[in-house]
This record gives C-alpha cells, structure tokens and sequence, in this order.
C-alpha cells in the first residue's frame, strides 16, 4: 500500500473508528447503565485509538517517554477518566477544580522540553509553564462548565472548534508530532459524531483532556521547530477553547444553534487567521 | 566522516609518493573548499542538503599510513537544506534531533588503497547516540599545495534509527564529501 495511504488509515481511519466504535458502545448502554459509564467507556476508546494510531505509525511508543509529549498520555488520561467520568456523577465543584488544577501543572510540565539541548530557553521555561498551565485550568474549567449547565448533544462540534489554531501551531512543527495531533482530532471527530445521537456525556468524557491536548499542542508546536520563538502572539491559541465557550455561554438561547456553531467556526477562524498573519508578517521582516 | 576517509587517503596516497617526510603530521582543512552534503529521495522527488560547520583532525603518516588518523565531528545544528521548512524538520526528532544529538562524528580506523588516487577509508560513524561502521570510497586528488578527497557513497540512515518516512523516504542517503587539505 502507498505510503500517503496507510498513513492516513493510521492517523484518520483508526482512531476515529476505534473512538467511533467504543462511544456507539456507550451510547449502547446508556439506557441500561449510568452515564457516567458511558462517558467513561468513550473516553477510553478516546485514549485507545490515539494510541494505536501512535503504535501504527513510526513512533515507538514508550509508556514514559524520553519525548516529552508522549508522556502526556498521563494527564490526559487522568482528565478524561477522572474528569470526565465524575463531572456526571460527583457534584464537588472544589475537588474537581483542585484535580483540574493538578492536571494543568503536570501538562505544563510535561509540555516543556529540558533535555541538555535546550539551555538556551531555560530563561522562557517559567514564563511558559504559568501560561500553559493557566489556559489549561481556564480551558477545562470553562469548557467543562459549558458542557455541563449549556451544551445540547451537537455541542462537541463547539469544542472542536477550539481545537484549529492550536493544530495549526502543532501540525507546522514537524512530522510525527503533526500525526498525534491528527489523530487526537480524528479520534474526537468519531465521538463527536457519535454525540449527535447521545446524551451529553459523551462530550463530557473529552472536554478536559482536550483543554489538556490543545495547551500542550501551543507548546510542542512553539519549542519543537527548530529555532524555538516564543511570542505572545501566540496566547490566543493558548485560549482558544475557553473563548469559545464563553463566548457561547454568553449566546445561548438568544441564537439559533447552527449561528452557535456558526460563531465557533469563525472564533477559530480569526484566531487562525491572527496566527497566519503574524507568522507571514514574521517572515517577511525575515527576508 | 566522508571527510575523514578522505583524509586517510590522502595519507595514504602521499605516502606512495613521497617516502621521506615525518611520521603523524598533522593536515590543516581548508574549511572554505571543504563540504559535506547529502541528497536524499523520496518517492516524487529529492532534496538537497548537507552541513555547514564541522572540524577534521586529520593526523597523515607519510612512512606508514595504516598509522594515521581522521576524525570529524560535524555540528549537526549546522544542517541546511534546499527548503527552509524541510530544514526544520530535518533538525527535529524525526530524523536528526539537534538538540539531543548536536553532534556527528567520524573516526577512522583504516584505510586501503584501492590503485592509484584511490582509497576505502573505514571507520566508525555515531549518530544519534548509535554507532555504525563505514566504509567510503575516496578519489584523492594531489597538486603542489593541496590533497583533495572526494567521497560519494551511500548511507543507510536506518542503521542509526532514522525510519521516519520509511516507504516514502528511502533508507539510503547519497553523501558527497569534498574535503581539501593544505600541504
């Protein structure tokens, strides 16, 4: 098979049939079982098909990687199981927030590269670990408060509006990374797709580890190029998700839902376009 | 390390001609001729590149040349390429990882003449924490002032654990070394 082809069975087809298949599963179950369960169910078909597509591809996959970002399975996982799962079952908004909290300074951690090579931006670690640690907090807050007092069943496709600038940042990185990241957004397209149909535990599932994807893909995409450049620009990305929802929040009932839908694709859009026109605007000073 | 097979052949060579200089001299690269590139293909085209910084210790024993030495350490952060973004990428995890592997280096570890202006020059590459022998062919050019080494040859890039791109990207990467010597 082509090259260009088994790469896209691996990084779209499979997780996103394997998210697909585990969240149809849940929403099976949702008459007989508590949501919480389903929710759970998803968010570990979520975890499972990102990481066989990473087992499919080139990256050897390693449970504590020397890669930084591929330790980040851990928050991830913690956010969807923990987070995910207890936000239909378990009401302590102050445990929650101190979990959140705690999953936001382990993605800011495990976000920032410290290895021998990279003294150089030693200086730019403390600054950058507040900020990914902050939007993580802020994002899983706001989204999670969304989904839960707000979000019909399409509110996912919200959520995944937020996603956009930050792929963009991660997939210019470079090769392997821009396939993670591929296939995270593959994965919550297939329960995404599922939760037009469901209750909105399914969305819930992934609402946090997405705020924690989407900080940490700001951070890949801005330390893994060659000559890392941090820039302010670049917070935007950071907020995305959480903007999104506030700015949702602040419409909800007095708009029609495809003009929800229609604002977060244009949010994303703006924030995309902001992040192209800076880096054009950087690279022509360049030359 | 094309370089350093090269410098062996130039001992080599120099030896067989002329007998009567002194055991273990050094040789001084001259860093504005000398060049180390690779071509790499893929399956709908190929890219140029190769590395701008790197040092040569190259120690000719004109009497005896199995007893001279090269050594060359390329400053991996130097790579270039015909395409500024394949240049990034080419710096980062997937293929040579810069900021964890800075450095390439090349030691020799013998040579052999191949007749006349050539030579094999074998040695042990590492890169990316992975250590490969070698062996590279050579040209070696002489004139009044100067020693010329010419290595084409092809390199496995799997044999270090470079497999990104593997069907796509081929595993061997074609170096051409010109490293010239003052006398």
């Amino acid at each position: 098979m082509p090259f260009d082809a088994q790469l896209l069975i691996d990084i779209l087809a499979i997780p996103s049939g394997v998210a697909l298949i585990g969240a149809l599963i849940a929403l099976a179950t949702s008459k007989k079982l508590p949501t919480w369960f389903g929710a759970g169910l998803t968010a570990i078909a979520w975890l499972a098909g990102i990481i066989i597509a990473q087992y499919k591809t080139l990256i050897p996959w390693e449970w504590w990687s020397e890669e930084c970002w591929q330790r980040l399975f851990w928050p991830m996982g913690v956010a969807a199981l923990v987070l995910g799962t207890s936000s239909l079952c378990c009401g302590n908004a102050n445990w929650r927030l101190m979990m959140m909290s705690l999953v936001a300074w382990a993605t800011a951690w495990l976000s920032i590269p410290r290895s021998s090579g990279w003294r150089d931006i030693d200086s730019l670690e403390g600054i950058w670990m507040l900020a990914i640690g902050v939007s993580t907090l802020l994002n899983g807050w706001l989204v999670e408060r969304w989904i839960s007092t707000k979000a019909p069943r399409w509110g996912i496709w919200v959520l995944i509006g937020g996603i956009g600038p930050p792929l963009l940042l991660a997939a210019s990185a470079y090769g392997t990374m821009a396939q993670w990241v591929v296939s995270v957004v593959a994965a919550t397209l297939g329960v995404a797709i599922v939760a037009l149909f469901s209750p909105q535990g399914l969305a819930a599932s992934i609402a946090a580890p997405l705020a924690v994807v989407i900080s940490a893909m700001v951070a890949w995409g801005r330390f893994r190029s060659s000559s890392p450049s941090i820039s302010w620009d670049d917070l935007p990305a950071l907020f995305a998700p959480g903007i999104i929802a506030l700015v949702d929040t602040a419409f909800a009932g007095r708009i029609p839902t495809w003009a929800r839908i229609l604002l977060a694709g244009l949010l994303s859009a703006g924030v995309i376009g902001f992040l192209y026109w800076r880096s054009m605007d950087g690279a022509a000073a360049e030359t | 390390m094309i370089r350093s097979g090269a410098l062996w052949a130039v001992a080599l060579v120099v030896s067989l001609a002329s007998s009567n200089t002194f055991a273990q001299q050094p040789l001084k690269l001259n860093k504005e001729k000398s060049k180390i590139d690779f071509l790499g293909k893929k399956t709908d085209g190929q890219h140029a590149g190769g590395f701008k910084e790197f040092t040569v210790d190259a120690k000719a024993d004109f009497e005896t040349p199995a007893n001279s030495s090269l050594q060359i350490t390329i400053d991996a952060t130097s790579l270039w390429s015909d395409d500024a973004k394949l240049t990034d990428h080419l710096k980062n995890p997937d293929f040579f990882d810069v900021r964890k592997y800075p450095k390439i280096t090349f030691q020799s570890t013998k040579i052999e003449s191949e007749g006349e202006g050539k030579a094999v020059i074998h040695g042990k590459m590492k890169m990316l924490d992975k250590e490969v022998e070698v062996k590279v062919p050579c040209d070696v050019e002489m004139n009044e002032d100067s020693i010329t080494l010419k290595g084409k040859w092809k390199l496995d890039r799997s044999k270090f654990g470079m497999t990104y791109g593997a069907g796509k990207i081929d595993n061997d990467v074609e170096i051409t070394s010109n490293l010239v010597f003052g006398l």
